[in-house]
């Protein structure tokens, strides 16, 4: 297995708000992408920390709780958040900090999962050259946060808010080998306070497995006075065309993709954030 | 003929002109930028007055890459000429390449051939690095000539026009390195032979020629900390797309 991890600013940002981590190591590989709140200070900061908390939880469960046990999600939230709380107490800083999605892949012996809080996508590429995109967006543009597991009256808020209100969706996109639409599929789940289970499988036809934040929804061409928000069908593939799955192979593709979309006038408004295991 | 390290790990090329060169396989790097170096040392029959001291200058040299932070993105061929030209190593991690490889290297009998040495080395940094580029590496380049002598036997390259044509070709290019600093040093106290190295690289359009002047301990250890301080800050470039100067 190989894994990489990358994240730049976007063009409206001062700062990257994004932050991804992937680690392989003995018997598990796991991915972590974390996008901070652009409006909650000191976010960058809490998504880096959330992603570090995150992989703590995943090594404290590893040889603990199966990926695949219906308890594992639960158990890692109440974890997570007792963590939290802890750091919160040692920083003395508002919970404010850690307003950041969290997006968690595991991959352990033939079983991966996908899971978290907040938007963004998981895309699954396949032995026959099939591409899946799992959209995940939250009502309003609000996902839940872990942060508000931190604070009940800021639960309360977003309950009072959003839950009674929305929902989550989540739009599966399938392309073939020639990045052409396949079938499309959507489905919607009460907007939930809770981290959500995104997919999980066996891995036996997977090739590769990423999750992006929603900056990939963010391209826009710079010639165009409307800077109206290009398809991300039209960026996904071009992310996942790795000459090489070798050490930086993620970092390498973005950076080079990074110069294409600049001799083409193309920028993305919002930080981009893409982390990789190849099977 | 290139000595190869390990057929396993090394990928072998032949460029424009027929120089072979190796290089550690393309797909087997982990990094997403590189700094190509290639250390060019003379070994006619002059320098055997001092090749010990030049084999530990050069394993100095190597020792002090592998401290520097950037040392997991360079990439070190070290090559050898006389009447011909020896690759000692091909372009391998630095982490790969064991200071006790350097141990009696410089075999100093024979001529110079040093307008091929030179082509050479351009053309392998040219080759390999449009390979890097095509793998979407980031990748720019420095190559060291050390001489104590004047072109005398190169049986390819018959005039500097033609190197001058090799870095205008890799500057012109966009599917290869980024940058290309050469660097030309003099070694020894013959005003006349400094006065010839520098004409040469006005000629071929090097970047810059160093007069090291005579073989001292002095000076090599001076020469050995000015190439690694100048693969370091090459190398800091292509990380950090800082655009540190080299210092002379």
């Amino acid at each position: 297995m190989e894994t990489d991890s990358y994240y730049e600013i976007g063009s409206s940002h001062k700062i990257c708000q994004d932050y991804c981590i992937s680690i392989q190591e003995d018997k598990i590989a796991y991915a972590i992408l974390s996008d901070g709140c652009s409006s909650s200070k000191d976010s960058a900061i809490g998504a880096c920390l959330l992603s570090i908390l995150a992989k703590s939880v995943i090594l404290h469960l590893k040889d603990r709780i199966a990926i695949d046990s219906s308890s594992y999600i639960s158990n890692f939230s109440n974890i997570l958040i007792s963590k939290l709380l802890d750091l919160q107490n040692s920083l003395n800083v508002s919970s404010n900090v850690f307003d950041a999605t969290l997006l968690i892949s595991i991959i352990e012996k033939d079983y991966f999962m996908c899971f978290g809080w907040g938007d963004g996508f998981f895309i699954s590429k396949y032995y026959n050259d099939h591409t899946i995109i799992k959209d995940i967006s939250y009502y309003d543009d609000a996902p839940y946060y872990p942060s508000y597991d931190m604070d009940s009256s800021r639960r309360l808020s977003y309950q009072s808010t959003y839950v009674e209100k929305g929902f989550i969706t989540r739009a599966s996109t399938c392309l073939d080998k020639d990045g052409n639409y396949s079938f499309s599929n959507c489905t919607q789940i009460n907007n939930c306070m809770s981290p959500i289970l995104i997919a999980n499988d066996n891995i036996r036809d997977i090739k590769s497995i990423t999750l992006c934040s929603d900056g990939l929804k963010t391209y826009y061409n710079d010639d165009d006075k409307e800077k109206k928000k290009l398809n991300e069908s039209f960026i996904i593939p071009k992310i996942l065309a790795y000459k090489s799955t070798k050490g930086e192979f993620v970092t390498r593709r973005m950076l080079r993709l990074k110069k294409e979309m600049q001799e083409a006038n193309i920028s993305h408004s919002d930080d981009i954030s893409c982390t990789t295991i190849i099977l | 003929m290139p000595s190869l390290m390990g057929k396993n790990v090394t990928e072998t090329h032949q460029t424009l002109h027929g120089f072979n060169f190796s290089g550690a396989k393309i797909d087997s790097l982990g990094a997403s930028k590189y700094t190509i170096v290639t250390i060019v040392q003379d070994t006619s029959t002059s320098v055997g007055n001092y090749s010990k001291q030049m084999e530990e200058t050069l394993k100095k040299i190597l020792e002090a890459c592998k401290k520097s932070p950037y040392s997991e993105n360079i990439l070190l061929r070290l090559v050898t000429f006389n009447s011909k030209l020896k690759e000692i190593h091909g372009f391998r991690e630095l982490n790969t390449i064991k200071a006790s490889e350097y141990d009696k290297i410089l075999r100093c009998q024979g001529m110079t051939a040093l307008y091929d040495s030179i082509l050479d080395s351009l053309e392998a940094m040219e080759s390999y690095g449009k390979r890097l580029v095509s793998f979407e590496y980031e990748c720019n380049g420095i190559l060291f000539i050390i001489t104590d002598g004047v072109e005398n036997d190169s049986t390819i390259t018959k005039s500097p026009s033609e190197i001058k044509d090799a870095i205008n070709r890799i500057k012109a290019s966009e599917e290869s390195i980024e940058s290309l600093i050469s660097i030309l040093i003099g070694i020894g106290k013959d005003k006349n032979l400094m006065k010839y190295l520098e004409d040469l690289k006005n000629e071929a359009e090097l970047n810059h020629f160093l007069d090291m002047g005579d073989v001292t301990s002095d000076n090599l250890a001076k020469m050995g900390e000015f190439i690694t301080s100048s693969i370091s800050s090459t190398s800091k470039n292509i990380v950090t797309g800082s655009s540190s100067q080299l210092q002379f």
